[in-house]
């Protein structure tokens, strides 16, 4: 072997040598950490929405994929039922609902947190009365039909606050949304506080509109209420649901008028003209609703719930739900991160 | 293949033994687990789906339609739930996990139902499992429900339940896995650790040893490692120790025996310089005489013997010169000087020396040049004279018939001029088995038939060390049938002619008589010189001893009707100083002797005369005394001092015309 090629033998053997020694400490970097992965991957988020135009984005983010891999499972609740119960157990873990029933789930003693503002209803809901009652005043000693720990009691309370009656005049139905139509066309109640497809039915029934929440903007708002215990143990899935939701939003608010919607929970023409009563929130308003602990918010829960102890439908000293902003404001980080967001979600 | 050290080796044993565990666990282990796991998943399935056929059937048959959505609901929460639907008896969806999927048909969904198993479960109320044929982690379930009316009447429906069980899947054999990749883990770190230790103890044990190893290849002897234990490695301690001991000893008794050598030798050198040196003195006084008898008028037969008794007394000349030189060049003494000298009058010296020897043998004896005109060079005339010696000599003693032809050749530049001596016989020629042994430098026995050949290997081996003292290069070209030639190569710088003395210069000389100095302690030679200077008409005063000189010169300061000594003659060794501190005392007497001129007179070229400064000697002479020489540097002398106050009659001319 001449001079030149043994040197560049012992050459290539230094080199082959230095690459192998690189080689094992890689390889057993590479073993240290997938041998340290013990496989588990933390489970997805499960959250509850029923069918409404407020809540509609959760399930456009779903059909366009906006939710990070195995970290929402998102499950249609039929009708309002079921809720409290699969929120006491173990069922679900985060719900889309109204701030009233959000209050109510406190009052029940679920520990449960409020990490977004969906919408607030700007004519959604409405106090429907038959033909000849034309003011909330006329409602005195009539019977009028309401779910009364949800957003619609609420609703026939202000308006009832406004027009200075007082609920001892009348005589109040406690039934489900679904169940108002049929009570209001069997005569069973003259007046109903009523949203969505029971509206319609109501309506279609003859009833006139007496007030709505267009008449008390922004105290009816739909909030994703998480368990607490949730949130300490699965932060990331928090943040993704509510960034996929962010960016469905953002993408429905740009979504050309003659181009289909993505598949939701409710049919297109319904979506459009319910969402037409509702104000989606604002990254500002969002912000706003949750900062500072939710003091916005907690004074919106305890007007609703000085309201409700009046009607003896809930304790003075209920337990009001935790806000945190951290969650939302980890998300709005993690699509900045990506690309730069408007205002507008 | 890479010879791999230890610390490299075991990790990638380790590493290799880790990486077939993993392998077999991802090519055996890890599908019969996923197998299990899906069998396990699908049994689970089946529970599921029948425990949620139970309760609908219960719902359904109440009428209970809330009750069943309910019961929907709860379980479309399982997240490995895709998705449930509750088909009616036209398998259209009743009721689904995404209410946008009521009443469509098993085909207008965008899951692969298999619309036989669906009827048949429905049909049958049986319950029918399936993995998906794209998606082998998925599954679907079919099972048949009757809600039973209280009219009697019973409506058959079905349930289909799709669960995705890829996520639990992969955390199982994730989860069987582990245990490979952490011994595998644990394999590579444990090969780390043993190849640290093991590391650090050969490092640890061999270090000294090669340490010692190396000190021993450096000619360090004085080495121990002495590891203690019991290891191989103290045995290789003890080994390398002992080996130690050995070159050690070894090494001395080389250094003993390359001592009594060089002593020996340098015994042989001195011995030998010494006799050559007392040889010459004698022998100087011989020469000497022989050449004044010569000069008389001699009957034939008497000059007859003179001449034949002066051949021999050269030829001993010649002996006793190649002694000395062979012992200068023995003890490194021999150094090539560089004056300016005539090259075309050292070749004629020679030739003139050896041309009886080659007329004695009918031989030719020729000199060739590419040059007409003298050549001067700048050089060591005595060695290059001594390297025509040897080469005609070496020339001389092979050739048989024809003759010897000595060559110059110069080439290049003046100041750099690759000067070529070259000596080439006729006829002839020399056995290559001979040749290859001249080649080597070996002194051939004698051959049956060859003679001279051991006289040539003799001039080769002097021609060797010449050559290497003038820088050469020498080649020996031998063909049988061609003859032989001998040539040396070297550099030299050509110089412009020196004065040469011409033979009416030297006559003109014999017209002034000089007054001279002779101190020599051999009384042949004080005989020799005043004899051979009386008869060129000087007046010659002889002394034995320095001290005797001194008062000589002493006294021409004082009486001034003696004549001041116009030369001074020196011989090497007095019997009470040096030569060389006779000069110096003679010059330091008194400034009046400061430009005397003195000559030394030397028996070895080399010795410490001609290494003495060079102002005390304005020429130093080696005996045996050269007349012509000697006669040649009285002129030059005198008329240096002559000409010094005022007058020139030297000239330029050739060697021809000088002798």
């Amino acid at each position: 072997m001449s001079d030149w090629s043994s040197t560049a033998w012992t050459s290539l053997v230094k080199q082959s040598r230095k690459v192998l020694s690189r080689s094992m400490l890689l390889l057993i970097s590479c073993f240290a950490l997938v041998a340290c992965d013990d496989g588990y991957t933390e489970p997805p988020i499960r959250v509850s929405s029923n069918k409404w135009a407020g809540f509609e984005a959760l399930y456009f983010a779903e059909s366009l994929g906006y939710f990070d891999p195995g970290t929402v499972h998102l499950v249609e609740t039929p009708v309002s039922m079921g809720l409290v119960q699969a929120m006491r157990g173990t069922t679900i873990d985060a719900a889309a609902m109204s701030l009233a029933r959000a209050l109510s789930f406190s009052e029940l003693g679920l520990d449960i947190t409020i990490v977004l503002v969906f919408d607030s209803s700007q004519g959604a809901d409405v106090l429907l009365a038959r033909q000849g009652i034309e003011t909330v005043a006329g409602l005195r000693g009539k019977r009028v039909g309401a779910e009364m720990d949800t957003v619609n009691g609420y609703l026939l309370m202000r308006a009832l606050e406004r027009a200075d009656v007082s609920p001892a005049d009348l005589t109040f139905v406690d039934a489900d949304n679904e169940q108002l139509p049929e009570l209001f066309e069997n005569g069973r109640i003259d007046a109903a506080s009523t949203f969505g497809d029971a509206e319609a039915a109501v309506r279609a029934a003859g009833a006139n509109q007496l007030f709505s929440s267009s008449d008390i903007p922004g105290e009816i708002i739909d909030v994703l209420a998480v368990r607490t215990s949730v949130l300490k143990s699965s932060p990331r899935q928090v943040t993704a649901l509510i960034a996929g939701w962010i960016k469905a939003q953002t993408a429905i608010d740009a979504w050309p008028e003659d181009k289909a919607l993505p598949e939701g929970s409710m049919p297109e023409a319904s979506y459009r003209a319910a969402i037409e009563r509702l104000h989606v929130m604002t990254v500002a308003e969002n912000k706003a609703f949750l900062a500072n602990d939710g003091a916005q918010l907690n004074r919106l829960m305890i007007r609703r719930k000085t309201l409700s102890a009046r009607l003896a439908l809930t304790a003075a000293d209920a337990k009001l739900p935790a806000v945190s902003s951290r969650p939302y404001e980890e998300a709005l980080s993690q699509i900045q991160g990506s690309r730069a967001t408007g205002d507008r979600p | 293949m890479i010879n791999l050290p230890l610390r490299h080796l075991i990790p990638l044993l380790f590493a290799a033994a880790g990486l077939i565990i993993v392998g077999a666990h991802s090519f055996y282990s890890a599908p019969k687990t996923r197998d299990q796991a899906l069998r396990f998943a699908t049994n689970q399935a089946e529970t599921e789906l029948q425990s949620l056929q139970g309760r609908l059937n219960q719902s359904l048959t109440e009428g209970d339609l809330d009750l069943t959505a309910r019961d929907m609901f709860f379980s479309a929460a399982d997240p490995k739930v895709q998705a449930i639907f509750l088909f009616d008896d036209t398998d259209n969806v009743l009721k689904a996990h995404r209410s946008r999927y009521h009443g469509r048909s098993v085909s207008d969904l965008p899951f692969t139902l298999d619309a036989e198993r669906l009827k048949n479960a429905r049909r049958s109320g049986a319950i029918d499992l399936e993995i998906a044929p794209s998606t082998p982690s998925t599954l679907i379930g079919y099972a048949g429900l009757y809600a039973d009316s209280p009219d009697g009447s019973s409506a058959k429906l079905a349930i289909v339940i799709v669960w995705d069980y890829s996520r639990l899947l992969h955390e199982v054999t994730r989860i069987a896995a582990q245990p490979a990749e952490l011994l595998t883990t644990l394999l590579i770190g444990l090969a780390l650790l043993i190849t640290f230790v093991i590391s650090r103890r050969l490092t640890k044990r061999l270090e000294p040893i090669i340490d010692a190893a190396s000190r021993i290849g450096r000619g360090e002897t004085e080495v121990k490692t002495e590891l203690d234990g019991q290891d191989e490695f103290a045995d290789m301690s003890r080994a390398i120790d002992a080996m130690a001991v050995q070159v050690d000893s070894a090494k001395q008794a080389l250094a003993d025996a390359l001592n009594e050598a060089e002593l020996a030798n340098a015994s042989k050198s001195a011995f030998l310089s010494s006799i050559s040196r007392e040889v010459r003195t004698p022998l100087s006084s011989v020469v000497g005489f022989l050449d004044l008898v010569a000069e008389e008028q001699l009957d034939d037969e008497t000059a007859m013997m003179v001449s034949a008794a002066q051949a021999s007394a050269n030829a001993l000349t010649l002996l006793i010169n190649d002694l000395l030189d062979m012992s200068r060049i023995e003890s490194g003494e021999m150094d090539a000087q560089s004056q300016p000298f005539c090259l075309t009058m050292a070749v004629q010296a020679v030739v003139d020396a050896t041309i009886h020897r080659a007329q004695e043998k009918g031989l030719f004896l020729r000199v060739r040049a590419n040059k007409n005109d003298p050549i001067w060079l700048m050089g060591d005339e005595s060695i290059v004279r001594q390297v025509f010696l040897k080469l005609t000599e070496a020339g001389l003693a092979v050739a048989e018939t024809g003759g010897v032809t000595l060559e110059i050749q110069l080439s290049g530049q003046p100041r750099e001029t690759r000067v070529s001596l070259s000596m080439a016989t006729t006829g002839g020629g020399i056995p290559f088995a001979l040749l290859d042994q001249i080649r080597r430098g070996e002194l051939p026995a004698s051959l049956e038939g060859v003679t001279g050949w051991q006289t040539a290997a003799l001039c080769l081996t002097f021609l060797r060390h010449y050559t290497a003292i003038l820088g050469g290069e020498l080649s020996i070209v031998g063909t049988p049938g061609a003859g032989l030639r001998f040539a040396i190569d070297f550099q030299s710088e050509q110089t412009t002619a020196m004065p040469i003395l011409g033979k009416e210069s030297v006559s003109d000389f014999g017209e002034k008589r000089l007054v001279v100095l002779v101190a020599d302690s051999s009384h042949a030679n004080r005989l020799l010189l005043s004899t051979m200077l009386s008869k060129w008409h000087h007046h010659v005063v002889a002394v034995n001893t320095g001290t005797d000189a001194l008062e000589e010169l002493q006294k021409r300061l004082v009486y001034g009707n003696l004549d001041p000594f116009d030369l001074i003659i020196v011989d090497q060794h007095l019997c009470d100083m040096s030569g060389v501190e006779l000069a110096r005392d003679i010059k330091g007497i008194s400034d009046s002797y400061a430009d005397t001129p003195i000559i030394g007179l030397s028996t070895e070229e080399h010795g410490a005369m001609m290494q003495s400064d060079d102002t005390l000697f304005d020429q130093i002479l080696v005996a045996p005394l050269d007349r012509v020489e000697l006669k040649e540097t009285l002129f030059r002398l005198s008329h240096k001092r002559r000409k010094e106050s005022g007058s020139s009659d030297v000239k330029s001319g050739s060697l021809e015309g000088a002798l």
